[in-house]
């Protein structure tokens, strides 16, 4: 597995939560300074290592949970991978991306957009070149020239060798250009010379739970004086009631179990949906590695028939084509007394309660894979 | 002789009951090779190979390329018929590749006085060297030309008389072994494999029996295996114990936040590797897979059996004593419902196939599954392979009308190979050359390597 970004880059990543911890540098039995640095280090970060709550605003309305402020934000999104940046595909550069466009900044990093657009441009051009390729073979092959056939193929493997550069390419630095300024671009300026961010963060219902339990965010829903704060347990509840009834066959419940199943392993664990599944799963992060698994969400102990095989060969054939593992998570929910009973005696002042209800699930993992028996003979 | 597998099947398909003498018969007297390389190439063409140069708005003349593609095209099969073939059932020895179909029951099938390359993985020679053939070996020698079939009957006077009449045609023998659907979808089954070149053997459960003992049998095969082979790999050691326990540290500080009750400091915790073991210890619920035996053996149904053992093509495979199978196949239907996980668990359970398949690494020193140290692979937290690969796992034949496909299903714990953050994730890495370790580097003393990621 190859590292996608350059290391720099990536020492910006270093904390799977928003959670700071205290890290003590490594100690020596034979050197008794590195024992006094590491009691100093220790000491230090206990005083200043605070842990901030972030502020997510839940939007009855739209029931979209925002991070709105730039800062907590980028926190999220370099501790962890969580949510998406509403402008943008993954990671909140909507910002970075206007002050180049606008004011010409001159940033270093390159985001990931900028990529995807390069790498478009490269391709289209690409196939312009094949389809003049194409075309001039034809040619060929219609007034019978035999050596200048013999010849294309040289250009044939230059052409396909090209191609295949084209997912390593990066865009050079650009150049800013006063021309492409739009007429909407001006309200976007506060007194000229910055940008305002229209940018928020936005996090699925599961991640906005889970940071909530570990006590890294507090969820806040409401406008101007009505703001009301949320705790984990009214959090849970009110995001199980969208979802149907409480029963132990909610969809959200057990779309939420599964999260926290991959996320108390440590695992990245972001939607699948582009890839018609419930969840992918990253070791480290989106700019390390690809995912290396995608989930999907079985419910083992619902009546409803499960989908037939060529739904689940469907799904595969899509997972597969992005080299990626699908694995099924059967759920099995406990009984409807059982669920109840931990369900009334949840507790607002104690989150320790969705532990208890979450443990009355039980999950267990399957591989699908394809056999293809005229390749394992040997 | 070496052989495109799909070409076998496509003159198969191609030559039914006469086609050439496959390879099992290959006995002394056959004299010419035949050249399979234009059979070959007929199956290889593709939609773009007729694809005209020129459209119809320019000409509606071909063009010479067109055309000589066209003709090459045209004449392909003839071309490849026209070569001689190999010759079926010799003539002076008919009696050798007769199977005769018993008229009264259809599923007494023999052939006396059997003879052939095909016995060594087919059929079952009882004590007076009568071969009895199973409905899908039967079928599948005749389809291939490697058997004629002949109807028999006790009594003397109809038999004389059915030993007068023509060998049975394909069709005939279809219609006289195939009685339903399932049984023309494991034919289907059973005959891509042996088209492939894999042996195929009806596993146990075939009749839709499941015997008490397979699930006591199953571990006992695996265990005599491996004292013969004199390895350990237990089933103990591949099944999932996952819950890890949190660091005395971390139990230390958790009982400590508990008792003058405020909420666990967690930047206390020293490291994010100790808060997720104790996140997932706190959700050991979740992985207790005894408290769904219950359920399993409530819902346990049985709609899934095992119907074919299959083994890569090997020498010296011994009808009698066959070593474990390398694959066991369920034959289901598409459009049928997946399987539930007690299903297939209860499937896994009952199979037993060769370990070795699956190249999991399994460290001779301890003989467990080999997790991944830090000190060889920075980048990579825990094993994956160990993930994917499993050799608890059981292949089902998905037969849509026809099309038949293969998938596997095996059993995956990501529980049991723990948290995947690692905390010297955490500090930024001194740069290498090209990030990889150099070999002298691999020699420095143990202890270096350990905090050598930390001291960066």
């Amino acid at each position: 597995m190859s590292t996608k970004h350059s290391s720099e880059k990536l020492e910006r990543f270093t904390r799977p939560l928003p959670i700071k911890v205290i890290q003590i540098p490594p100690v020596y039995p034979g050197n008794p300074v590195s024992w006094v640095v590491a009691a100093c280090s220790f000491i230090y970060q206990a005083i200043t290592l605070c842990n901030k709550k972030i502020d997510i605003l839940y939007d009855e309305e739209e029931c979209c949970f925002k991070v709105t402020n730039c800062k907590d934000a980028n926190y999220l999104w370099e501790s962890g991978f969580y949510g998406k940046g509403s402008l943008s595909r993954s990671e909140p550069t909507w910002i970075a991306r206007a002050e180049k466009r606008i004011l010409g900044v001159n940033a270093k990093e390159i985001t990931g957009e900028e990529i995807v657009k390069y790498r478009r441009q490269l391709r289209e051009a690409y196939k312009k070149d094949r389809n003049e390729f194409l075309l001039r073979e034809r040619n060929y092959k219609l007034s019978g020239d035999k050596d200048k056939l013999a010849e294309l193929e040289v250009e044939r493997t230059k052409l396909s060798e090209r191609r295949d550069l084209i997912s390593r390419a990066r865009p050079p630095s650009s150049s800013f250009n006063q021309n492409n300024l739009r007429a909407e671009d001006r309200e976007l300026m506060i007194d000229g010379h910055t940008v305002r961010n229209i940018e928020y963060l936005q996090l699925t219902h599961c991640e906005s739970l889970f940071l909530s339990y570990i006590g890294a965010a507090r969820v806040t829903a409401g406008k101007g004086d009505e703001v009301k704060v949320l705790s984990t347990i009214r959090l849970l509840k009110e995001q199980t009631l969208q979802f149907g009834n409480a029963s132990p066959q909610n969809d959200f419940l057990i779309q939420f179990v599964v999260y926290m199943h991959y996320k108390s392993l440590g695992w990245c664990v972001k939607s699948g949906l582009k890839f018609s599944s419930d969840y992918v799963l990253y070791q480290r992060g989106p700019p390390f590695h690809h995912a290396a698994f995608a989930v999907t969400v079985m419910n083992n102990t619902s009546k409803q028939r499960l989908k037939n095989w060529t739904h689940f060969g469907s799904i595969f054939r899509v997972v597969s084509a992005v080299k990626k593992t699908m694995i099924l998570c059967y759920v099995d929910s406990p009984s409807k007394e059982m669920f109840e009973q931990v369900w009334n005696l949840l507790d607002g002042r104690d989150p320790e309660g969705l532990i208890r209800l979450l443990n009355l699930y039980t999950i267990q993992e399957i591989v699908y894979k394809r056999w293809t028996p005229s390749r394992t003979r040997v | 002789m070496e052989l495109d597998p799909e070409t076998e099947g496509l003159l198969d398909l191609t030559n039914k009951g006469n086609g050439p003498r496959s390879k099992e018969n290959g006995s002394e007297d056959d004299d010419d090779i035949q050249d399979w390389s234009i059979v070959a190439s007929v199956s290889k063409r593709g939609q773009k190979d007729f694809e005209p140069l020129v459209c119809d708005d320019e000409s509606q003349d071909l063009s010479a390329y067109d055309s000589d593609a066209l003709n090459a095209s045209r004449n392909m099969m003839f071309s490849a018929l026209s070569k001689s073939r190999g010759t079926i059932v010799t003539l002076d020895n008919m009696n050798r590749s007769t199977i005769y179909i018993n008229i009264r029951n259809t599923n007494d099938i023999f052939m006396p006085k059997a003879r052939g390359k095909f016995l060594e993985s087919m059929g079952h020679i009882d004590r007076r060297i009568v071969c009895h053939f199973n409905y899908e070996e039967a079928l599948y020698l005749v389809e291939r030309g490697t058997c004629l079939a002949r109807l028999f009957d006790i009594d003397e006077e109809k038999n004389a008389k059915y030993q007068r009449m023509l060998p049975l045609t394909l069709e005939a023998v279809y219609s006289l072994l195939i009685h339903d659907q399932e049984q023309l979808d494991r034919y289907l089954v059973y005959s891509i494999l042996k088209r492939n070149g894999y042996i195929v053997r009806r596993h146990d459960e075939f009749d839709h029996a499941i015997s008490s003992k397979s699930l006591y049998n199953n571990q006992k095969v695996i265990k005599d295996y491996n004292i013969s082979n004199q390895k350990k790999i237990t089933r103990k050691a591949i099944q999932p114990h996952p819950i890890l326990n949190p660091s005395l540290w971390t139990n230390l500080l958790v009982s400590f936040s508990n008792w003058i009750g405020i909420p666990l400091p967690v930047k206390f915790l020293g490291s994010y590797f100790n808060f997720f073991t104790y996140l997932s210890w706190k959700l050991r619920g979740l992985r207790d897979h005894n408290n769904t035996v219950h359920r399993m053996k409530k819902a346990h149904v049985h709609n899934y059996y095992i119907s074919f053992n299959v083994w890569k093509p090997m020498v010296n495979f011994k009808k009698k004593s066959p070593p474990l199978p390398d694959f066991q196949i369920v034959v289901v239907k598409a459009w049928a419902e997946f399987p539930r996980y007690q299903d297939i668990k209860h499937l896994i359970k009952r199979s037993g196939i060769n370990p070795e398949n699956f190249h999991r690494r399994i460290n001779h020193h301890t003989q467990k599954i080999s997790h991944i140290s830090s000190e060889w692979d920075y980048s990579r937290g825990i094993n994956i392979h160990n993930l994917k690969y499993n050799e608890q796992s059981i292949t089902f034949a998905i037969v849509d009308n026809g099309i038949v496909n293969f998938a596997n299903l095996s059993d995956c714990c990501f529980a049991q190979e723990g948290a995947c953050w690692r905390d010297y994730w955490s500090f930024p890495r001194k740069r290498r050359g090209k990030g990889r370790r150099k070999k002298s580097d691999k020699m420095k003393s143990k202890t270096t390597r350990k905090i050598a990621p930390a001291k960066q």
